[in-house]
């Protein structure tokens, strides 16, 4: 029923009409330095992380050219040594769905927004203000959404007590 | 003669016609008399129609909801929503108040006229429920308002809800007082 993850790198597709491949090999061929790790997870879910300085232009450059007309998920993820992102952003047309992850230090969690490029993505990065204390650049409103206005804390990070 | 008659501006007019008439409502032995033969028709009438404030949180406003569907039938006792907090009698909180709903529903607890009253139904609005040691939650509602019935139960039965009400009406039965003076 699985798919086992195919790592895209090693083994290239003898089709090249393949849609997934032909997202991956765009992205990589734009920022040739910055893309890493690229796998199919199943079928038509891929994985892909990305400096976070490319980010935006990379996002940008999938809205455009590659169809990827929806910002599905933001989350924030914490580690012992640093913030992840992911970005879920799918695909109506190509019915994909990509998953895009960048790493920031543990002392600057500090991303572009990507509101301008989807409208959708404006509540979602202010939940993830909210709870994890992520800072988004250049958004037009990042303020508190679930929790009162002059909370001091962020809930849901490892060293927060309750 | 009808010089004698003093002349009114309509403001003066009202202001003088409210405090003729509290004077003769609520503070003499006319309006006790008028409450004495109305208060138990008006107390019978106010807990035979309860209304509660038509606000659902979360799930137990599925429970309220169901309680005014057919099987449960809360209206046979009077029991109507309604959608303003100023034409309800009993605000009916059914869930956990968060720290950010909190001015909000103070509020509306508020914008209630007198004679009113509070349920707290399900854990949530009792405790803080399973929510209770949240970064986000009021752990119980007598933290922001006095509280009258507490209906436990997670989420509370219609039935459950029922019988608050009806307990409801036995404490408006015993604290009967008249509309007029207060007493």
């Amino acid at each position: 029923m699985a798919e086992a993850e195919r790592d895209i790198e090693v083994a290239p597709s003898r089709v090249d009409g393949d849609l997934e491949e032909m997202v991956l090999r765009a992205l990589k061929d734009r920022f040739p330095g910055s893309v890493s790790d690229m796998k199919a997870l199943k079928p038509r879910i891929l994985r892909a992380r990305i400096e976070r300085a490319q980010l935006f232009d990379a996002c940008k450059m999938l809205r455009d050219s590659q169809n990827f007309e929806h910002i599905t998920m933001i989350s924030a993820v914490e580690y012992d040594n640093r913030f992840e992102l992911v970005y879920h952003i799918s695909s109506y047309k190509s019915r994909l769905m990509l998953e895009l992850i960048t790493t920031t230090p543990k002392d600057d969690p500090r991303v572009d927004s990507v509101t301008s490029i989807w409208g959708g993505a404006n509540w979602q990065e202010r939940e993830a203000y909210d709870l994890m204390g992520i800072l988004f650049s250049n958004h037009p409103k990042l303020e508190r959404i679930l929790l009162p206005k002059d909370t001091m804390y962020h809930p849901l990070r490892k060293d927060f007590r309750g | 003669m009808l010089g004698q008659i003093a002349m009114f501006s309509s403001k003066d007019f009202l202001k003088w016609s409210d405090e003729v008439l509290e004077g003769i409502l609520r503070k003499s032995p006319i309006g006790a008399g008028i409450d004495a033969v109305t208060k138990d028709f008006f107390n019978w009438a106010t807990r035979n129609s309860v209304f509660f404030l038509h606000f659902g949180v979360m799930c137990c406003a599925l429970e309220m909801a169901v309680a005014s569907a057919p099987r449960f039938d809360a209206q046979r006792f009077g029991i109507i929503p309604r959608s303003t907090p100023r034409q309800v009698d009993v605000l009916l909180v059914n869930g956990p108040c968060s720290k950010k709903m909190k001015p909000a529903l103070r509020r509306l607890y508020d914008q209630m006229p007198e004679p009113k009253w509070v349920i707290a139904m399900g854990e949530c609005a009792i405790s803080g429920g399973p929510f209770w040691g949240s970064y986000s939650v009021v752990p119980g509602l007598n933290q922001i308002m006095p509280v009258d019935i507490y209906i436990p139960g997670c989420p509370a039965r219609p039935e459950a809800l029922i019988d608050g009400f009806i307990k409801l009406q036995k404490i408006i039965k015993e604290g009967k007082k008249g509309l007029l003076t207060g007493r």
